[in-house]
């Protein structure tokens, strides 16, 4: 689906020749683009959600939402528009809203993975730590998880953060100390063998 | 924010935190997308254009101006009486007043401009002046000449509004071709369009000729009170009211009486309307199919059950 007038995908290419592509509707420049940001958005969304399947349904959310708006991103153009931020902003809404909806849906908040085959012990000891992990991050409101995952995780700069949470760096920063003091708190939580709540 | 603030990785914390690896990005994904992408709809047009704080400000300011500078002109129409002679309503502040505290009764009585009042308290239309200084007679009309020349006037003020209509109606379907080829939904094609208008076209007829039909009955009517000797009054030309009309007030007192009755009761009285007048359509088609109890429950409450009770 190549199309007529699209940018020539060869060499390196600028986010900007990305969107431009896209905004033709160029399956190949497309597939950069999920290419060059799929896994950190899958990252971003498994993170955020604890499931990967919902990791996926959010990725793939998230770079149709692309495809959708590349040409305004385009028609915006001057200055180049940020895609990675655009992404990551989209794909951090997108799981803010799920964990809202599956909150008021649901009381279970860490999803635990099925798994019927009998497991070594270090296995075992591995996806205990990761469950608790995950239970751990459950815990935090849906944007101090957002602030965490980006931060921590992703080791964004608190402005990078700020900018993909759509909040002021001020706001952004009291965000992240308050997660901070959740996480610490639950941690201790846990190890004193109190239950996350 | 401090340093001690943050989470190291070599802490218990961090190394709890540093667990929970992310799985591999799952395998055929950009497929799944891609296959995603072409049965999906284009999105809707942006509804809020995408200005600038500063030119909304602009936009803003110019509107305050405009406001500004139509409410000095009509307050200058106003002082030299040119709204009066253009037939424009303009409510007192005692209209404004009764119309907020809800002493509808006076302030819609008031509100009129050029005299007489509503009658039964029906409240009249916004455009509603303009037409009635055109049309409506000053005083009673007692010979068939002024009579006549009264029912011309209400044609060409009832063409003009047909007109209107009209372009409306055209206006509307090319509205709403225009917003669906904008999302990318089907649109018809000049052959459907065109059978489109001719079905509106059609129906708007019938209906022409069915509002002619009643009309004609009626001015039959007000020609028969004029050769008895009788005046017409404004009243009595107005839809709903005079010759065919003249039970408006009783109408109304029987809404509200209907309204006033317990909910089983007044459906039962819809019950029973829908009843009558079903008979009275199987006398005029010759059958007699039954009502549903579905129909019946449509409008428990329409004033129009209490019409022909």
């Amino acid at each position: 689906m190549t199309a007529i007038g699209a940018p020539s995908l060869e060499g390196p290419i600028s986010e900007a020749e990305l969107v431009a592509g896209i905004a033709v509707r160029d399956e190949a420049a497309f597939r950069i683009a999920i290419e060059q940001h799929g896994k950190l958005l899958h990252r971003i969304a498994y993170r955020m959600m604890g499931e990967p399947h919902e990791a996926e349904d959010i990725v793939q959310e998230t770079m149709l939402r692309l495809w959708d708006h590349a040409p305004r991103l385009e028609a915006r153009g001057n200055p180049a528009p940020k895609l990675a931020a655009w992404l990551k902003r989209v794909c951090i809404n997108l799981a803010i809203d799920r964990l809202r909806v599956m909150k008021r849906n649901s009381d279970v908040e860490v999803p635990e993975r099925a798994d019927a085959t009998p497991l070594a012990d270090a296995q075992m000891q591995t996806i205990e730590e990761s469950t608790a992990a995950r239970a751990l991050i459950a815990q935090l409101p849906q944007n101090q998880r957002a602030a965490i995952v980006l931060t921590y995780y992703e080791e964004m700069s608190n402005s990078d953060a700020a900018e993909a949470m759509e909040m002021k760096i001020k706001a952004f920063e009291s965000l992240l100390h308050r997660a901070r003091i959740a996480l610490r708190k639950g941690y201790a939580d846990q190890q004193s063998g109190g239950e996350v709540v | 924010m401090s340093d001690t603030d943050l989470i190291a990785r070599d802490s218990g914390l961090g190394r709890l935190l540093d667990a929970n690896a992310a799985p591999p990005l799952p395998k055929g994904l950009a497929d799944r997308i891609v296959a995603r992408t072409k049965d999906r709809a284009p999105p809707l047009p942006e509804t809020r254009s995408r200005r600038s704080p500063r030119r909304r400000w602009f936009s803003a300011r110019r509107l305050s101006i405009a406001a500004l500078g139509a409410g000095a002109l009509a307050t200058a129409a106003a002082a030299t009486g040119a709204l009066e002679d253009w037939g424009v309503s303009i409510p007192g502040v005692e209209n404004v007043w009764a119309s907020l505290t809800g002493d509808l009764e006076q302030g819609k009585n008031q509100a009129l401009v050029g005299g007489g009042s509503v009658g039964d308290g029906e409240p009249i239309p916004a455009f509603a002046p303009q037409i009635r200084r055109s049309t409506m007679p000053d005083g009673s009309i007692s010979s068939t000449e002024e009579l006549e020349e009264a029912f011309k006037r209400f044609d060409r003020a009832r063409q003009g509004m047909e007109e209107t209509r009209r372009r409306n109606v055209d206006r509307g379907i090319e509205q709403v071709i225009e917003r669906r080829r904008a999302r990318g939904l089907p649109v018809p094609t000049p052959a459907q369009e065109e059978r489109i208008r001719d079905r509106i076209e059609q129906s708007r007829e019938r209906r022409d000729a069915r509002s002619k039909t009643r009309r004609e009955g009626r001015r039959e009517a007000l020609r028969e009170k004029i050769e008895n000797g009788e005046e017409i009054t404004a009243e009595d030309l107005r839809p709903g009211g005079g010759v065919g009309g003249a039970d408006r007030p009783r109408f109304r007192e029987r809404v509200e009486r209907l309204r006033e009755l317990p909910p089983e009761e007044r459906r039962e009285r819809a019950q029973q309307w829908l009843e009558r007048r079903q008979e009275r359509r199987n006398r005029r088609n010759g059958q007699q199919p039954p009502v549903s109890q579905e129909q019946a429950t449509q409008a428990p409450s329409e004033p129009e059950a209490v019409t022909e009770n």
